[in-house]
């Protein structure tokens, strides 16, 4: 499944009544036009009843980042690391946001033009989606880029080896998986392995302990999707 | 210098017991360098184990996150699994040793076939994918003790057997920590200076959870054991927490009952040996707790409830005890349900505060043997030639049971360790005393052989129709029958089944060739199992003979006393 990031037809920069700066996308006003800032404590102080002390979280929409300043405050009040993503699929707001100097690079991993797949695959995305971080959405965003964040949302990665195979970095799994029937999936194959009565390598058995590992949560996971 | 690894993928309790393993190998050749492969949520026990050079781990939480969730490649999954192992994988090892037994440990096992210069231990398949076994011990470990819910050996020997060396129980078994070790020291000592005279005194850790709640006492239990103790000048309850909140909370439920008197020691796992040297005695019903009391040589009661195998992995030291419902009441599954027995209330209320009370009155005072309340069993370990025995020292006697896993130890004895010895003589002793005092002393054996009866006539089956099949290939299906007829036996928890569950793993360790081409080898694994079932009877014969001289003798003595004036 590939995905498209949102065409951007309208954008100009307004200043509130407080004299902060405004994106405004498609006639879409990104944040408050009299005080973004307060807009922004009262939001993150609505949504951050239910993060239970998570010290990661992940945040949909920058827009001029008013809200991501107020994350980060409500997370420096109390010692300790965080870490905050950011996902934003309009690099042109994100780029002046960065610019005008309203988020700091060093405190936040921003995402900007990220397909869903670009996402998935991106190794310290994954870590840190494992860790399963407090979620923080940005409505103005969210509802300008619904088909987008929606389409993160319900993304399913392909289950074919041979897009499976791509995804390996190893040079070594590459031309491993490569030799099999690409049309299968991987847990596919390794029934076939375990069916079958052939030779088998010492990858053969490892692809096999996976698949042995992970089976009862797939049963789990065919259940409720059925 | 010897490279080990041992493979397992158990959980925390269980990556404990490889202490005992990986000591006696270390005291065997001192040398050796042993890993550990296990997974990250065991770490931290495989990490408070001496003797341990390396611990490799498998994040199998992520791994199984990656897969089950749809928005990620399959390739995360495999490859976080590829990248965990390769450690492993690169290594060439002298030894490695599949402990835990699962498919996973195995599978894994198998995968190292190119990194092996020695031996493997435990089952792994060859690359035609056929089971791999280094001796019969494997084929009990892997068979007979899996199929048994009573088993006849414990783990701790069997993998002893397997790896061919003597259980030492000496030398140091976990880490300590020295700023634990004089935290723990520091407090308690000064805890046993309050009263008068601490020689008299005993520190009791309990601890009041377990991994499942089905497998602890209720909470209303501890607190009627704790007024118990309180009540004497004997014993001071020390309640032992882990550092989570419902470990806290339920401490604090309990202490307040007490008017928060109560020592409460929260100790994480770093920790809880420190605590246990410090302490006189420990009653727990959760098995990591059980293991580190064992490994520190801290003497514990342990309570035996729900699932817990306490026949597989109970308590090594001599001086602890095991309380737990009948044996006839438990089932040993966590996948049937099992902590209630029809008729009578559940489990957890079965076992009450003055049974586990007298227990440690009999075990510390060293009073009589405790009243239990019924169907309560205390058992105690016991060494024989084949390793550690638990026998019922107090409460509830389930004979036939009792004199079944007596005779299945006798028979495991007999079948792989020396058959022309003697050395299950004190076991056979125990038979004798069991069966005087049991009033059915004979059905257990009856049954036993008419097993072992039935059995010998489906090998003989089996025999014929392979014979028929040598001479008439088209006959195999009537051979095939024969042999799934045959295999009927491995399910009646028997001495039968025992042979049979071994004769079940040495056919499928023959090659994947076909019938005709492994028919000789099948031929000598069933000629083989002949052998051992002939052995059931010689068993059964040496019992009978020595009941019938008990009596004899028993008879001979009544007659020749004195009557009394």
């Amino acid at each position: 499944m590939t995905c498209k990031l949102p065409i951007t037809e309208k954008y100009e920069i307004k200043v509130a009544k407080n004299g902060s700066k405004v994106p405004v996308v498609n006639d879409v006003h990104l944040h408050s036009i009299y005080d973004p800032q307060r807009e922004a404590k009262q939001l993150v102080e609505r949504q951050s009843d239910h993060w239970n002390k998570k010290r990661d979280v992940l945040i949909f929409g920058l827009g001029f980042g008013y809200h991501v300043q107020a994350v980060i405050e409500m997370l420096e009040q109390k010692p300790g690391s965080y870490n905050i993503i950011v996902i934003e699929p309009n690099m042109k707001v994100a780029s002046d946001c960065v610019e005008l100097g309203l988020v700091d690079t060093k405190k936040v991993y921003l995402c900007s033009g990220y397909t869903p797949q670009d996402i998935y695959t991106n190794r310290d995305l994954i870590d840190f989606l494992l860790r399963k971080p407090a979620m923080f959405s940005h409505p103005p965003s969210f509802n300008l880029y619904s088909d987008y964040f929606k389409n993160m949302l319900s993304y399913q990665a392909p289950k074919e080896l041979e897009s499976i195979s791509r995804q390996f970095q190893s040079a070594e799994l590459r031309t491993l998986f490569g030799s099999f029937d690409q049309t299968l999936s991987l847990n596919e194959m390794a029934q076939r392995l375990s069916m079958n009565h052939n030779q088998k390598s010492e990858k053969d058995f490892l692809i096999m302990a996976y698949h042995e590992m992970v089976k009862k949560s797939l049963s789990l996971t065919d259940e409720v999707n059925k | 210098m010897k490279k080990i690894l041992i493979i397992n993928l158990k959980r925390l309790g269980d990556v404990y017991t490889t202490s005992h393993l990986i000591n006696s190998l270390l005291l065997e050749s001192p040398t050796s360098e042993i890993s550990l492969l296990v997974y990250e949520e065991s770490l931290q026990a495989a990490q408070n184990i001496k003797g341990v050079s390396q611990v490799h781990s498998i994040n199998r939480k992520k791994i199984i996150t990656l897969s089950a969730s749809q928005i990620f490649s399959d390739a995360l999954a495999f490859e976080r699994l590829h990248h965990e192992t390769k450690a492993v994988l690169d290594v060439q090892w002298d030894e490695v040793i599949n402990y835990s037994n699962d498919s996973v440990s195995t599978l894994i096992s198998s995968s190292l076939s190119n990194s092996i210069t020695g031996r493997k231990i435990g089952p792994s398949f060859d690359s035609n994918y056929c089971l791999q076994v280094n001796s019969d011990w494997d084929h009990v470990f892997n068979d007979i003790l899996t199929q048994m819910p009573l088993p006849p050996i414990h783990f701790q020997d069997c993998y002893h057997k397997m790896c061919d060396i003597e259980l030492s129980q000496d030398g140091e078994k976990v880490k300590f920590n020295p700023k634990h070790n004089q935290n723990a020291f520091k407090n308690l000592k000064k805890l046993r200076s309050y009263f008068a005279d601490d020689s008299n005194i005993n520190l009791i850790g309990l601890q009041l959870t377990s991994s499942v709640e089905e497998k602890a006492p209720r909470k209303e239990t501890y607190i009627h054991l704790i007024k118990k103790m309180m009540r004497t000048n004997l014993y001071v309850p020390i309640l032992l927490v882990a550092p989570s909140e419902s470990d806290r909370d339920l401490a604090k439920e309990v202490n307040s009952n007490f008017q928060n008197k109560l020592v409460v020691a929260e100790a994480d796992l770093s920790a809880l040996a420190s605590v246990m040297i410090n302490l006189d005695f420990v009653i727990t019903p959760d098995t990591v707790t059980k293991h580190i009391a064992d490994l520190t040589e801290t003497p514990c009661l342990e309570i035996s409830l729900g699932e817990a195998p306490f026949l597989k992995q109970g308590t090594r030291l001599h001086q602890s005890h095991i309380l737990t419902c009948s044996l006839n009441k438990r089932i040993f599954s966590n996948k049937l349900p099992n902590t209630k027995i029809e008729g009578t209330p559940d489990q957890r209320d079965l076992i009450n505060a003055q049974d586990i009370f007298s227990c440690l009155d009999y075990i510390l005072q060293e009073e009589l043997a405790p009243q239990l309340s019924e169907y309560i069993s205390l058992y105690s370990p016991t060494l024989d030639a084949l390793g550690l025995r638990y026998d019922v020292v107090a409460g509830e006697i389930p004979y036939q049971i009792e004199l079944q896993r007596l005779i299945h130890r006798i028979y495991l004895t007999a079948l792989l360790n020396d058959p022309a010895s003697n050395e299950m003589n004190e076991t056979i002793n125990k038979v004798l005393e069991l069966s005087r005092d049991s009033i059915d002393n004979k059905s257990w054996l009856e049954s036993e052989k008419a097993t072992a009866t039935e059995t010998t006539r489906d090998l003989l089956s089996t025999l014929r129709s392979l014979l028929i099949c040598q001479d008439n290939p088209k006959k195999v299906t009537e051979f095939i029958y024969a042999l799934d007829q045959l295999l009927t036996h491995c399910d009646t928890c028997s001495m039968s089944s025992m042979a049979t569950q071994l004769f079940k793993g040495r056919l499928e360790s023959l090659g994947r060739a076909s019938l005709s081409q492994n028919i000789k080898q099948v031929e000598s694994v069933l000629y083989h199992l002949k052998t051992d079932l002939q052995l059931i009877f010689s068993c059964i014969k040496d019992i009978e003979n020595a009941i019938h001289e008990d009596r004899r003798q028993r008879s001979h003595s009544v007659g020749t006393t004195q009557p009394r004036v």
